[in-house]
């Protein structure tokens, strides 16, 4: 089951923290929560349920963060899980036209969220308040606030 | 006084952005990394098992602390007088908040 959604819930994670290893910490929490949330999940929208489980997760790991912050250290080939992308994979991420990734890790975590989920995702608003637990209002303005500033980095 | 923007529909600039996003390709998880997280069980038996054990080593060294200093009578600390570590104090309550946090560690690994 995991596998099948693997791919989608590793672009999420990845697109949310910006880099391979917080993904895959990322994914290891949220396997773990689906697991222990497996018998309480209802059928219907699995991907929103993942969104859900992925976006919170992330959001409590950047609370955490802010609480207690720490250095991050950089990439080591021994803290790699085997298998990872290499470099040119990596670089090709970095490449995205106009350096997208980079600019979204600049958006504030609610933002970069919210914008993340609506498009890349492709989540509808009505999906993402209930993912995030917000008003509909409130992930609209998070959407056209984070364009905006990705708009103007794009022209500045 | 400007309108709400969060009432408003997106305007068309919202439209080139949320277009350049779209095209972000999916990004593919390392080979085997899905199936190593979803088969968490030995990992967290690993950490278990070293978890269990500084929790024994640190057991074993209050242990030999109180045998060391049977003369004492304070029931709340111990004063480890072995040798250079005279000035040492252990508190008998360490051993209680180290089973507590063993407790939250296998519950965080997921066990029950």
């Amino acid at each position: 089951m995991a596998e099948d959604y693997g791919r989608f819930l590793y672009s999420l994670a990845y697109r949310l923290c910006g880099n391979h290893q917080d993904a895959q910490d990322l994914v290891q929490e949220v396997l773990l929560r689906v697991r222990r949330g497996l018998r309480s999940y209802k059928p219907g929208n699995f991907e929103g349920w993942l969104s859900r489980i992925t976006t919170n997760t992330f959001l409590d790991r950047v609370r955490k963060q802010q609480r207690r912050p720490t250095v991050p250290l950089p990439d080591e080939p021994d803290r790699i899980i085997e298998g990872s992308p290499g470099v040119e994979t990596e670089a090709a991420a970095r490449d995205l036209p106009d350096d997208l990734q980079r600019l979204l890790l600049d958006l504030p975590p609610d933002y970069r969220a919210a914008v993340v989920l609506s498009d890349v995702i492709g989540h509808s608003y009505a999906e993402i308040a209930d993912i995030l637990d917000v008003p509909v209002g409130t992930v609209r303005s998070r959407i056209h606030r984070g364009r905006g500033r990705l708009r103007e980095a794009l022209t500045s | 006084m400007s309108p709400d923007p969060a009432l408003q529909p997106d305007e068309p600039w919202e439209h080139e952005v949320a277009a350049a996003l779209r095209g972000m390709p999916e990004i593919e998880p390392p080979v085997g990394f899905i199936d190593r997280a979803v088969d968490h069980r030995p990992l967290h038996a690993g950490r278990m098992a070293a978890a269990l054990a500084a929790v024994a080593l640190v057991a074993l060294g209050a242990s030999l602390s109180v045998g060391a200093d049977t003369s004492s009578d304070d029931a709340g600390s111990v004063e480890v007088v072995d040798g250079l570590a005279a000035s040492t104090s252990v508190d008998a309550s360490l051993l209680d908040d180290v089973g507590d946090g063993v407790l939250a560690l296998a519950r965080q690994l997921g066990f029950p």
